[in-house]
């Protein structure tokens, strides 16, 4: 009864509902996505040439590996608007004028709309490419679990991120140059552009202390059953600390946003 | 007493923009801001079921004052107490007892038609299945909104709109509407249809209204009592009948006209 009421499952379900009605959009995302997996693995095979190794990594985990993060990257994505555009055209008012959590509305809003690009677009685009590139099966079941609970973690850091430049949006109100460098630094550091293991040495050590790493890049070293023990718990217990950090830092500004708002009218 | 106010003042920080380039560059290095009272120093109460009509010419301070009251705006003096609540401190314990319209602002969901913002409306208030199914049935009655109901709120004339916006504020059956220029723009059926519905629910539900508008005709047709603000300040304060006796005219319009233009 409590879980029928909840209006925070009608957002998510309302979001969701949403991107059927735009059939086209979709069919194109998932073009998109597949020939941006294509690309990436021609040029990749060009660079291997005739070696079936380079730094001691065979070309068919090359291939996994951009299947899966490209794929992933295209599906669990946070909308960096959603809260500047209730800025910039006065919705926000009209919501805080409910007994609701704006907050707990965008997650909802952004789980809807990640579980239909889930369903529609991750797996069509993950079994066009995987049967046309070779896309190697996870190192087992446990692993396999372990990098979708590691993923759903990493999207937790996109989203975390994503909430910090919305919530930027009570001061900018156009949030847009934010959004384009935060998805150039997240696209290049989290190896959806680069595998981390062809990174020089030193970026790769830099990119350690990064929450970058561990968005895709390791969920998926994980489902290859390059990690050990140890390396996995470290991965859960790195994306855990940054989750927080973001979230909490993400609240501050929005907090200060808010007061900013009802202070200056809105 | 569902509203007190007491000693409210609100005032802005407006940057203040010089003229040209050389002015821009000053502005931009040094900027200067100018403080505007909106409100200032204030104080009513409103009793548990009545309707008070706030008037008063544009820039009174009208609008300030009804989003102080219903949380979105913070005071910079003063205090305001809504059913035994700060509204600007529980935010959401505050919003679940009133309902707000904004002539100027919808608050449906723009690509939704207005039957699935009314189901969301349900789960939000949590409204009981029994409670939504009759006051639907009631606005319906009064406001028609049969004619429009799956029809997408962007495809709606403002007419239709405007009802809508009031049917959604009344939903959850709260204690107090803030209504604001619920009648702005629109024609004479649509306002009469509107006056008649706001009328009806404050005799059947007792519902504390205070009503924002610039037709006298709202006021006389459905309040009891008047509040005149100008310049931040309250001019007036009691009934329509002893207020066209004090400015000594036959005509509510007229007695207005005349306060607003230095009768007094």
């Amino acid at each position: 009864m409590v879980i029928k009421m909840n209006p925070y499952i009608e957002y998510g379900k309302k979001a969701f509902a949403k991107n059927l009605v735009y059939r086209s959009d979709y069919i194109i995302g998932v073009f998109n996505t597949v020939i941006m997996v294509f690309i990436q693995v021609a040029i990749w095979r060009a660079i291997y040439g005739s070696n079936t190794q380079i730094n001691g990594v065979p070309f068919s985990y090359v291939a996994t590996s951009f299947v899966l993060s490209i794929c992933f990257a295209a599906a669990l994505t946070a909308n960096d608007f959603v809260l500047a555009d209730k800025v910039l055209y006065g919705s926000i008012t009209t919501e805080l004028l409910k007994p609701i959590s704006i907050n707990l509305c965008i997650m909802a809003d952004t789980i809807g709309n990640n579980l239909f690009k889930l369903i529609m677009q991750f797996a069509p685009a993950v079994i066009i490419s995987g049967l046309f590139l070779g896309l190697l099966p996870p190192a087992s079941v446990l692993m396999l679990l372990l990098c979708v609970f590691s993923l759903i973690f990493g999207f937790l850091i996109v989203y975390y991120i994503s909430y910090i430049i919305q919530a930027c949006s009570f001061w900018f109100t156009n949030v847009w140059s934010l959004s384009v460098i935060k998805n150039s630094v997240i696209s290049i550091l989290s190896g959806t552009l680069i595998p981390l293991w062809f990174l020089p040495d030193w970026l790769a050590a830099a990119i350690k202390w990064t929450p970058f790493d561990v968005i895709y890049f390791a969920p998926i070293q994980i489902y290859l059953g390059q990690m050990n023990t140890q390396e996995i718990i470290f991965t859960f217990a790195k994306q855990i600390v940054w989750v927080l950090l973001f979230a909490v830092l993400g609240m501050f500004i929005y907090k200060k946003g808010i007061k900013k708002l009802c202070i200056a009218g809105g | 007493m569902s509203i007190i106010v007491e000693n409210l003042s609100k005032t802005f920080k407006i940057k203040e923009k010089q003229k040209g380039i050389g002015g821009a560059l000053k502005s931009l290095v040094a900027p200067k801001t100018k403080l505007i009272k909106a409100v200032e120093d204030i104080s009513f109460t409103i009793d548990d079921g009545q309707a008070v009509g706030f008037i008063g010419p544009n820039g009174a301070g009208k609008s300030t004052t009804v989003k102080m009251l219903s949380g979105i705006l913070y005071p910079s003096a003063g205090r305001i107490n809504v059913n035994g609540l700060v509204p600007y401190k529980n935010r959401i314990e505050h919003v679940k007892n009133i309902g707000v319209v904004f002539g100027q602002k919808s608050q449906l969901w723009w690509d939704l038609p207005i039957t699935d913002t009314f189901d969301l409306l349900k789960k939000i208030y949590k409204i009981p299945s029994d409670v939504y199914s009759r006051n639907l049935e009631l606005f319906n009655e009064i406001l028609g909104l049969h004619e429009f109901e799956t029809q997408q709120v962007r495809q709606l004339s403002l007419g239709q709109r405007m009802r809508a916006d009031i049917a959604a504020a009344f939903l959850h059956e709260p204690s107090i509407v803030f209504l604001d220029e619920p009648t702005i723009g629109l024609d004479v059926v649509a306002k009469e249809k509107i006056r008649l519905f706001i009328k009806e629910i404050n005799r059947v539900k007792k519902t504390t209204l205070l009503f924002t508008t610039h037709d006298m005709t709202d006021i006389e047709k459905t309040c009891q009592r008047i509040i005149v603000i100008d310049k931040g300040k309250i001019l007036y304060d009691g009934t329509i009948d002893s207020f066209k006796t004090k400015l000594n005219k036959d005509d509510f319009n007229e007695a207005v006209y005349e306060m607003f233009t230095g009768g007094i």
